[in-house]
């Protein structure tokens, strides 16, 4: 009966009730879009460094740093039996040295990072490596990443000499052809790095067979000579930068949410106020005030039902339209942010849940603060439009 | 007549080796000669090092005693602020201290790829603890005219693996025992380091350049010159000149 | 007839205390977002700005090319008059600082004097012992030295808390930092660790040390040099005009190339960059501008659909008055003409009131800010993600203006009906209110 009497009176406010509900469905997708969009980002984020980078963890040499490259030459080891034998789709070897490129006679130190060319672990443009497949002779192919071109003004097609060391410290240099420049969505594995073939590397360095690290799809239990180092430690930077995001995006849809708390809120006040007389009839027919409080919560309220059934309405042609082409974020690419391709939603049903809960929640919730004081109202008073000053 | 046929070609045969021993030159033991020439069982030396970065000048005095190859002690006298700077290389560990701080420093391992006093020789280079007739094995490429002087070329290739320039070529003179240029290669045969031995002067038995020209041919405009302004062989050195204890004040 | 209406605003605490305190809420909540955004977006480049590049910086070209081999050699010397210099052809606002970047191998010693642990380590040399030194709170040294204390010597050293752990470090040690000096030659010094630093970015706390900048002055023999001027404006100069800050200077630069101090290479050239023509921070900035206005602009709308719906809400409320007013001899146009002016004083004074609420939350996280404590956030970092705040102009229009308008505007639509409707009926209202 309640419903019933509640959804008439709220259909009765007309222009009110839906400036009400519509100011809270836009925030109900505001809320879902940010919060969706980060998922997106964040999983863009972290594909990116998994399919370029991390995989599913690292076999290490122990006391390998990534930051320390003096020692790279002294931590590297031949592949274990273990590791070697899973399928190309399950690892991908990386050997991790030193070398300088000799750039218009400035010296550029560089990270020569050889990577397998039959893993289909990473995902890595470096098709046009995989078509050297001759030993070097006379230069060796290289690929860099766009950021590193930018910054070493190298083009494809450029020859520099490239200078290293091999397994017992002898000095090589040779030209290196830059036979791609590509886009690597992760800037760690573009500024200052170098991409050789892993057989050309380990040519070029006498270091056969020898690894620094294998990726690989996930723990596979103990690997003599070599520990594992899980996805979480090798991302832990990006997850704190997306920790820091979250938090400032959950800020600004409590900001949102306020508004619109405050508009039900308002409504809310001043309806008892304009609707004493109606209230007093209520009363006066026998209602006990616990029902009015509820009659008029479940009016405001209301608006709450109506704002999530409106989101549906509206948003899903929205994120519809959206996920075609999804967000553009290249601007992106030259910072620390793993991130580069356009950014789709990715919706995850119980935040979205708990998200839409929480606002439905807040609106009943202010949708009976302001009716609560209707519990000590005089029925003869509130008739004569007196109860509530 | 067979008589006349048998001298004529033992005569043929003579000439055509007198003619071989002239052009074929034994390099190994070519090789030999100069390290012989260089190389004493102790050497002090007074020096100038002077480093040409291609924006400025500096030149560095220093005093250097040498007990073979393996053992090396310099100080530096001027300028100034490195002065009292010593240097001690004992096999393949280098100590550095300064007054200042009153330290040794260990350069060990990669570290000593690294350049010294801000010139085109790494700490490495300047290291060199094997006699480079030991450490190389020598082939004869030539005769070339080299600044106006017959020399043979040899060409080096390193004994063991982990020698840093695995080849280097000589322009050498075969009668004098003497290099007069050098140029280190990286293993594919890329130039890397040049050298020049200058100004070659007679002390005591032996000939000794009193200037060597470094130049990092990958890259331009710099150079470093080591200028020898006394030199000694057979000189008594103090023991303690070899030890960590000449590193202090 | 606005004391009039004034009066009957004050008295009437229904038809005003409401509307003025929806107007507050909101324009205070536009105000907030907006300058909660625009401190998010200088806090991507303040990060950036303090350690590395300054919102402006003044540099040798020659160094900024070579920059990712730190080439001390490519120095500007000429301190005193550099800062001279910048200080008169560069806006008042701008503080600089000099800096030296520095790269040097760190040595620790063990008990005998032998080398213990050494590690190839990069600094940053600033101005540290100056207690009044605007390097330290824009480090915030007093809260990211998590052990020991401040350098107060030339030659004392504050290093990143993993770089201590992994070379075995103790507080009060001694170590020796090698590197090359200002012409080349070698550098070799002593160094006291006082203080071990959170940066909070891994790759500096565990390679990365400071000193004061006499200190490298003096072991790398640059006296009177410097490899950096970085620039800082205070919080509340907008991005926006940095470019014309730098081109204020540069155009000052050829003038002063004519006769450049003396103690200059022939080749030294200095060029003044913004932070935005740095680290590709640029195109960063433009499309977080552009994900701000948005945003902002959503939330102006949604602002103007609350101002409206409570327009509306306080109109309906009134209708009883209305029909007095009318009853009394109030022309139609009149009254609605004295509603609008009713509900544009409360639109001003909400909004005055929201600026200033809004206004004095951000201007708090734009001077304190409000530690969010996140577990990677915790405990004193010098790059912690302490939310900030900016205000500016602009935010206070965004929140204000919204806020005027929308509340006039619901007002007037709810006063429309004074036309729609008869007088008795209007009247009859009145029996509620």
């Amino acid at each position: 009966m309640i419903l019933k009497v509640a959804l008439r009176n709220f259909a009765g406010q007309g222009m009110r009730a839906f400036l009400n509900v519509s100011v809270t469905a836009l925030i109900i997708i505001a809320t879902i879009f940010s919060l969706s969009l980060l998922n997106g980002f964040q999983a863009q984020a972290l594909k990116n460094l998994s399919t370029t980078d991390v995989g599913g963890g690292h076999y290490r040499v122990p006391g390998f740093d990534i930051m320390s490259p003096t020692d790279w030459e002294d931590l590297t080891q031949e592949v274990p039996r273990q590791l070697s034998q899973f399928k190309h789709n399950e690892k991908a070897e990386v050997l991790v040295q030193q070398g300088q490129l000799f750039i218009n006679n400035r010296m550029f130190p560089v990270q020569l990072r050889g990577v397998e060319m039959g893993q289909q672990l990473l995902d890595l443009p470096m098709d046009h490596l995989l078509r050297r497949q001759q030993p070097v002779a006379d230069s060796v192919p290289i690929i860099i990443g766009t950021q590193m071109s930018r910054k070493s003004k190298l083009k494809v097609g450029d020859q520099v000499v490239m200078k290293w060391r091999d397994k017992h410290g002898a000095v090589d240099a040779l030209d290196a052809e830059v036979v791609d420049v590509v886009p690597l969505v992760n800037p760690r594995v573009d500024e200052g790095v170098a991409w050789l073939r892993l057989d050309h590397l380990r040519q070029i360095t006498l270091r056969s067979k020898e690894i620094t690290w294998v990726v690989v799809e996930g723990n596979r239990g103990k690997v003599e000579g070599l520990e594992f180092i899980d996805t979480d430690y090798l991302m832990r930077d990006l997850l704190a930068l997306l920790a820091n995001d979250r938090r400032n995006t959950r800020l600004i849809i409590g900001i949102l949410l306020m508004l619109a708390a405050i508009s039900v809120f308002n409504t809310q006040y001043l309806n008892i106020f304009k609707r004493q007389k109606e209230i007093g009839t209520l009363m006066a027919m026998g209602m006990t005030p616990n029902q009015i409080i509820r009659l008029f919560t479940v009016e405001g309220g209301l608006a709450a039902v109506g704002a999530v059934l409106m989101a549906v309405v509206l948003g899903i042609p929205f994120f519809a339209w959206f996920q075609i082409s999804g967000f553009d974020v290249s601007h992106l690419s030259g910072t620390g942010i793993p991130v580069r391709e356009n950014i789709f939603l990715e919706f995850n049903v119980r935040e979205i849940a708990t998200a839409v809960s929480i606002i439905v929640g807040l609106m009943i919730l202010v949708a009976w603060w302001p009716v609560r004081r209707i519990s000590n109202l005089e029925p003869t008073q509130a008739l004569r439009g007196r109860g509530i000053t | 007549m067979l008589n006349r046929f048998a001298r004529f070609l033992v005569f043929f045969i003579l000439l055509a080796q007198s003619v071989a021993c002239a052009e074929e030159v034994d390099a190994q033991k070519l090789l030999e000669e100069i390290d012989a020439n260089l190389w004493a069982d102790t050497k002090h030396i007074q020096g100038r090092l002077i480093i040409d970065n291609g924006r400025r000048v500096r030149e560095l005095k220093q005093e250097t005693w040498m007990e073979g190859v393996t053992k090396s002690y310099s100080r530096y006298l001027s300028p100034a602020r490195e002065r009292g700077t010593k240097m001690l290389k004992v096999k393949n560990k280098l100590w550095l201290y300064t007054p200042q701080t009153d330290r040794k420093i260990l350069i060990s391992g990669h570290l000593l790829r690294q350049s010294m006093m801000g010139s085109d020789l790494s700490y490495e280079d300047m290291m060199e603890d094997v006699k480079v007739s030991r450490a190389y094995l020598a082939t004869f490429e030539g005769y070339v005219e080299y600044e106006g002087q017959q020399t043979a070329i040899l060409t080096l290739k390193a004994r063991k693996p982990n020698s840093t320039y695995q080849t280097r070529k000589i322009w050498a003179d075969p009668v004098r025992y003497v290099v007069l240029k050098e140029i280190r290669f990286a293993k594919s045969g890329k130039p890397l380091k040049q050298v020049k031995y200058l100004d070659y002067v007679p002390i005591d038995d032996r000939l000794f350049p009193r200037q060597m020209v470094f130049r990092d041919l990958l890259k331009t405009d710099t150079k470093t010159t080591y200028a020898f302004d006394l030199i000694e062989f057979g000189v008594d050195i103090p023991s303690r000149y070899f030890s960590q204890s000449i590193l202090k004040r | 007839m606005i004391r009039w209406a004034l009066l009957g605003l004050i008295r009437d605490r229904t038809r005003s205390l409401f509307p003025f305190m929806v107007v507050t809420v909101g324009v205070a909540l536009t105000v907030a977002l907006f300058g909660f955004m625009d401190g998010i977006g200088s806090g991507i480049l303040d990060l950036t700005s303090k350690l590395d590049t300054g919102h402006l910086r003044f540099v040798n070209k020659p160094y900024y090319e070579e920059e990712h081999l730190i080439p001390i050699d490519r120095a500007l010397a000429g301190q005193k008059k550099t800062h001279a210099w910048l200080k008169k052809n560069g806006d008042p606002r701008i503080t600089w600082s000099p800096r030296i970047r520095w790269m040097a191998l760190m040595d620790v010693p063990d008990e005998n004097g032998e080398t213990k642990s050494q590690t190839p380590v990069t600094g940053i040399a600033l101005d540290l012992l100056n207690p009044q030194s605007p390097e330290l709170e824009r480090l915030d040294l007093a809260n990211s030295i998590i052990a020991g204390r401040r350098p107060n010597a030339p030659k004392e050293l504050l290093i990143g808390y993993l770089l201590a752990e992994n070379l075995e470090v103790n507080l009060n040690d001694t170590v020796t930092l090698l590197g090359q000096s200002f012409d080349g030659g070698m550098a070799m010094d002593n160094y006291k660790v006082v203080g071990f630093v959170k940066f909070g970015i891994v790759a500096m706390d565990q390679k990365m040390a400071l000193m004061d900048i006499t200190g490298a002055q003096h072991t790398f023999y640059m006296d009177d040099m410097v490899t950096d001027w970085l620039g800082y404006l205070p919080t509340s100069v907008s991005y926006k005009e940095y470019p014309e800050l730098q081109q204020t200077i540069a155009e000052h630069l050829p003038e002063w190339m004519q006769a450049p101090p003396s103690s200059w290479a022939s080749d030294d050239e200095p060029i003044v960059l913004t932070i935005l023509d740095q680290r590709n921070l640029r195109p960063m900035v433009e499309k977080f501008e552009l994900i701000r206005k948005v945003n902002v602009m959503i939330f102006a709308f949604l602002m103007t659909l609350v101002l409206w719906n409570a327009g509306l809400i306080n109109g309906v409320h009134r209708y009883g008055e209305m029909g007095l007013r009318l009853a009394l001899g109030e022309t139609h146009w009149e009254l609605v003409r004295r509603l609008a002016v009713e509900a544009f004083v409360v639109g001003v004074a909400g909004s005055i009131a929201g600026c200033l609420v809004g206004g004095g939350f951000v201007y708090y996280l734009q001077e304190v800010g409000v530690d969010m404590g996140d577990a990677m956030a915790k405990s004193g970092m010098m790059l912690s993600d302490v939310v900030r705040g900016r205000l500016s102009i602009d935010g206070l229009l965004w929140g204000g203006l919204p806020g005027i308008t929308a509340s006039v505007l619901g007002n007037f639509i709810a006063s429309l009906s004074v036309f729609k409707r008869s007088e008795a009926s209007l009247f009859r209202e009145l029996e509620v209110g």
